[in-house]
Formats: structure tokens, C-alpha cells, sequence
């Protein structure tokens, strides 16, 4: 069975980042993550690989240089193949292009199961996974809170989230699944797995020439939203004089009660 | 009735709308009235026309897609059908709520139409030309990208929740049904399960109180409960309060979990790592009430009280009791 897993390098959260003149991209400071819904993603795929004869999983990312920094956590984590789909450094990327160029990779490669993360977290867009089953004619299932693969290994069952309600479905495969918190927890990896990421030289692929089918969006620039300004500590001498200040403050000044 | 337009997706839940849904139908509108547009809303499933009949005052007409079987809303048939009428009566705009449900179908429907669609908009502006210029949060919030729409319609749109405000509405719009084909999806559903909760979704909430490890233990959210309750606000959490299993995954508040952007935000007992900031720095008023000083969540904040969370929740609950 081939399990691929599409995953993304993003920015540590603590990265320090800033605008370019007039807004034009962000200067982000070199210190990248695998998303951590991705993460959770190859921990599912890695547990499937680690009860099951006969699995090989594969991290897919495409993305610039930084892009060896998620695939090197991957098969940290344990992957058994890494592919780095060489793409340009853009302050914004159109998904429905990274679904596109994603899946004429896959195309390419023998997959039974295709898993990602239901979101990144820096472009927040969440389209990319059900896209890219969209491109390959293929069920999508997600955000996933559990994966089971049914005994024939011709199908699989997901407990999808629907915000509010939960789902269980099933569908037959190949099939894409995106990964929502709780689905695995990702597993810190071993000193040796770590080595092995250090040493990583992925498989290189290029991306399809071939433009994609109808794109709708172009970058116009980015703003930094205005920050708060100072705190104001509200005073009392002790707590109830001071829940009383506050509940006059939210009503009378900040006129949000 | 001529269907082009302007379109907004009904979300809704056995003929619940969703709050969002109103939002979007307020901005729809505004958007509708500058540039002769009519606003056509679509619902779907099981109780469409419960959900029709309350969302009847903001547009034009509503579309209530119909089938022999029993279906959610977001089943097959109704995307599948959606996919027809966007072909049929070429839309100008199709909105739709960002939320988990529409990540499902949206960019399905976008591939299918050769469209790309953007997600989390918390802004949109016509310009000139009937270019269309949305304004969506990247890096937890931090910056905002704007693009530009360049192809020809439909835009497809997923709205944030609390993005826009809701607008009075005075029409009753007509109301059409549509008989749609049943079509079998590769899909099965086994089981539906819908989560017991009351009061508000937490992304849809006007007051989000949330509570961090400083509440010591999962009993205290209790108070946090009442106090939302009082405020008529929804319970968050941050990650570690999750991961230690005093409160679901779905109240956290986070990089990993949800974004809020209440019009007030209370934080009690959270430190402020970046990590929860990034789920709530879009709030409009933020509370922190820290015993720590020095807790990285007062620079975050508007109002800040350096005070033992388990003396001021009481007190706060007390005083509300008392305001009535």
C-alpha cells in the first residue's frame, strides 16, 4: 500500500517577520516548521506503516529551499520517501495552483492513500487536500478525528469534523484525507530519525510547465493590521473592587456590554 | 425571477441557520444594491425550508434545493446541482461561510468550474471595473494579504465568521423551489453524530471567555461556563488546558485550534504564548486577568487585572448576578 502524505514548511510561530517596502511580501526570518497539521498527518500514515506489512509512505511538499525543512522533520518522524517538487519563493501562493502542481506529481506515483493537514498555518486557506482530490477525480475525507482502514484494504472509514456535528464515513480507495487536531499526536523523533532528516537528499521533481486550469487571484499587496495600544490595569483593593471596575470599563468605555 | 448575481450559501443545521449566514447576507445586500444585482440565497437539506423562511428578509429570492432522500446540506446531489446552476445562471459572486463544512464542498465546486476561491475573507471591497478586492488574514493574523480578482466570474468566496456586521432586513423575498437529481457520491455516510453544546459556536460568538492553565484544574471552568452563560458568550481554551484534557478540542483557541474575533475577549489564567495570540488577536476588546504581572497575554490586552482568577470570577459573576 502507498500512502503519500502532502506536506508544507511554514514559519515557527515565533518567527520574526516584517513588511517589505510598500507592502509588496514579508521578510520572514529562517526558522521553519512542518505544519503542524501535516505533522499530525505523517504521524497517522507512520502508524498505519508501523501495524501493517507491505506500507510505504511518502512526504510530498512543493515549495522553495525551505521546503527541505518539513520533509527532513517527515522522515525524521519516519517517511520512507521524500519528494521535493521545486517550486519559486512567493510571498503568496494561488492553492488551486499548489493543488495542481501536486497532483500532476501524484499522477506520476502508484497512491492508494493521500493525507495532508486540514489547514496550514501560515496562509490559513485549507483548499489544497480537497483539491487536489478534486484535480485526481477522487473522494475527500476530512478534517479527519480518525482513519481506519477497513481488512480488505480496498476501503477506509473516517470520523470527519463538521463543526458541531461529527461524521463517520466511508469511501472506497484511493482517497485524499486531511488531518484535524486529534486524529495522532505527532511523535517527538528518535536521535537516529533526526540524523537521517539531517542527512536527507530528496527525490527532485519539476513541476509540470503546463498552466493551470483557471486561476482567479492576483496579489495586490500586504498590510500589517494596527496593534493594541498600552494595557490599561484596572485598579481596586481587592477583587470584588476590582470586577466591579472592570464590568464599568467594558460598559462605559469600551461599550461592549 | 432572474437568478444571476449575487449568491449566498445557508448554512444550517435541521433548519438552523448558522449565525455567519446573516452576515454574509447583510454584506451580500449592500453588495447587491451598488451594482443592480439581485441576491439569490441557496439552502439545501434536510428542513431547507425552515432556514428559508427565517432568512427570507435580506434577499431577493431564495432557492430551496429539494431531493427524494434525506440529506445534510452539503450532500452530493445539492454540490453536484450547485455546480449546474452556477453554469446555468452564471453568478457574479458565491459566498459562503468558512467554516469546516464549507472547506468540504467549496473547493471541490472550485475545481469543477475552473474558478480558485479564496478562504478566510474577512474583507471585501468592489472596485472599479466590478473587480472585487478581499482582504484575508495570513500568519495567525499578524499581516493581511489583499488580492485582486482577475478572472471572469463566479468569485467564490468562503466569509469568516464575524467578518461583517449583521443588517436590520425588511424584505420577504420570494421563495422558488428546485427539484434536484439524486446522484451517488463515492461516499457513504454510516453515522451522524451531532455534538450536544449550548449557546453560541465559539468562532460565531460575541463573547468568548477563555481560560488557561492558571485555572488549575478542569472544576473551575465551571465558573467560566456561568460566566458565559451571564454574558451570553461561548468558553475557549488554550492548548495545554486541551492537551491535559480539562476541556474538547473544539474550544481551543489557537494556531491548532480555533480563531475567534469576538467583540470582547476574556483571557483568565492564560499566559499569552504566541501560539493562543494568534487565535485571538482579531478581538475587538481584549480582557486578561493574570495573577503574573509580567504574563505576555497584558501586551495583547486592553484591559489588563493582576488579580487571582478564583477571587475575581466570583466577584465577576456576583456583580453580573447582581446587574441583572
Amino acid at each position: 500500500m502507498d500512502i503519500f502524505v502532502l506536506v508544507k514548511t511554514v514559519p515557527e510561530a515565533e518567527a520574526r517577520m516584517e513588511l517589505l517596502a510598500q507592502g509588496s511580501g514579508l521578510r520572514v526570518e529562517e526558522k521553519w516548521e512542518l505544519n503542524f497539521f501535516d505533522a499530525v498527518a505523517v504521524e497517522q500514515a507512520i502508524r498505519m506503516k508501523e501495524t501493517m506489512p507491505g506500507v510505504t509512505v511518502t512526504a510530498l511538499s512543493y515549495g522553495p529551499r525551505s521546503a527541505l525543512e518539513g520533509l527532513r522533520k517527515a522522515v525524521a518522524m519516519g517517511t520512507d520517501r521524500a519528494i521535493h517538487l521545486e517550486g519559486p519563493e512567493l510571498p503568496w501562493a494561488e492553492p488551486m495552483e499548489v493543488a495542481w502542481i501536486l497532483s500532476q506529481a501524484l499522477r506520476k506515483e502508484q497512491h492508494d492513500l493521500i493525507l495532508c493537514g486540514r489547514k496550514a498555518t501560515d496562509d490559513e486557506a485549507g483548499q489544497v487536500g480537497p483539491m487536489v482530490a478534486g484535480f485526481l477525480g477522487v473522494p475527500y475525507l476530512g478534517p479527519a478525528l480518525s482513519l481506519e482502514l477497513e481488512k480488505s484494504q480496498g476501503a477506509i472509514q473516517v470520523v470527519r469534523d463538521l463543526g458541531g456535528a461529527r461524521e463517520r464515513v466511508r469511501c472506497p480507495l484511493p482517497a485524499v484525507v486531511s488531518a484535524q487536531k486529534g486524529l495522532a499526536e505527532p511523535r517527538v523523533p528518535t536521535i537516529q530519525g533526526v540524523m537521517k532528516g539531517m542527512r536527507l537528499q530528496p527525490e527532485k521533481m519539476s513541476p509540470e510547465a503546463q498552466k493551470i486550469p483557471g486561476s482567479g487571484w492576483s496579489l495586490r499587496g500586504f498590510l500589517q493590521p494596527p496593534g493594541r495600544p498600552p494595557v490599561c490595569l484596572v485598579e481596586g483593593q481587592d477583587a470584588v473592587s476590582k470586577a466591579r471596575e472592570l464590568l464599568r470599563l467594558l460598559r462605559e468605555e469600551a461599550k461592549v456590554l | 425571477m432572474e437568478k444571476g448575481g449575487i449568491w449566498v450559501w445557508v448554512e444550517h443545521w435541521e433548519g438552523s441557520e448558522r449565525a455567519v449566514v446573516h452576515e454574509l447576507l447583510g454584506k451580500a445586500r449592500e453588495l447587491a444594491d451598488c451594482t443592480g444585482r439581485q441576491l439569490t440565497a441557496l439552502v439545501a437539506g434536510s428542513k431547507a425550508l425552515e432556514a428559508a423562511e427565517r432568512i427570507q428578509g435580506n434577499p431577493d429570492l431564495v432557492l430551496v434545493l429539494e431531493t427524494e432522500g434525506h440529506h445534510q446540506p452539503e450532500a452530493p446531489p445539492f454540490i453536484h446541482a450547485l455546480e449546474g446552476l452556477c453554469r446555468q445562471w452564471s453568478p457574479f459572486l458565491l459566498m459562503a461561510p468558512c467554516t469546516l463544512r464549507s472547506l468540504q464542498w467549496m473547493p471541490a465546486l472550485a475545481v469543477a468550474l475552473g474558478r480558485s476561491m479564496v478562504s478566510e475573507v474577512t474583507g471585501l471591497e468592489l472596485q472599479e471595473g466590478e473587480k472585487l478586492l478581499v482582504r484575508k488574514p495570513m500568519h495567525g493574523g499578524r499581516f493581511l494579504v489583499e488580492l485582486h480578482s482577475c478572472a471572469s466570474p463566479p468569485h467564490l468566496l468562503a466569509i469568516r465568521p464575524r467578518a461583517f456586521p449583521r443588517k436590520k432586513a425588511q424584505r420577504t423575498a420570494q421563495i422558488e423551489k428546485i427539484r434536484v437529481e439524486e446522484c451517488q457520491g463515492a461516499l457513504e455516510v454510516l453515522e451522524f453524530l451531532q455534538d450536544s453544546g449550548s449557546g453560541p459556536e465559539l468562532a460565531e460568538a460575541a463573547v468568548v471567555v477563555a481560560g488557561g492553565r492558571g485555572m488549575g484544574g478542569p472544576e473551575s471552568f465551571k465558573m467560566l461556563e456561568e460566566l458565559a452563560g451571564l454574558m451570553g458568550g461561548a468558553v475557549g481554551a488554550s492548548r495545554s488546558v486541551v492537551d491535559s484534557g480539562w476541556r474538547p478540542a473544539s474550544q481551543q483557541v489557537g494556531k491548532s485550534g480555533k480563531t475567534v474575533s469576538p467583540d470582547l475577549y476574556m483571557g483568565f489564567g492564560i499566559s499569552g504564548a504566541i501560539h493562543h495570540i494568534m487565535g485571538m488577536d482579531s478581538s475587538k476588546v481584549v480582557v486578561a486577568v493574570n495573577s503574573d504581572p509580567n504574563a505576555l497575554i497584558f501586551q495583547h490586552a486592553d484591559y489588563g487585572v493582576v488579580e487571582d482568577l478564583h477571587e475575581l470570577l466570583p466577584a465577576l459573576i456576583q456583580e453580573l448576578r447582581k446587574g441583572g
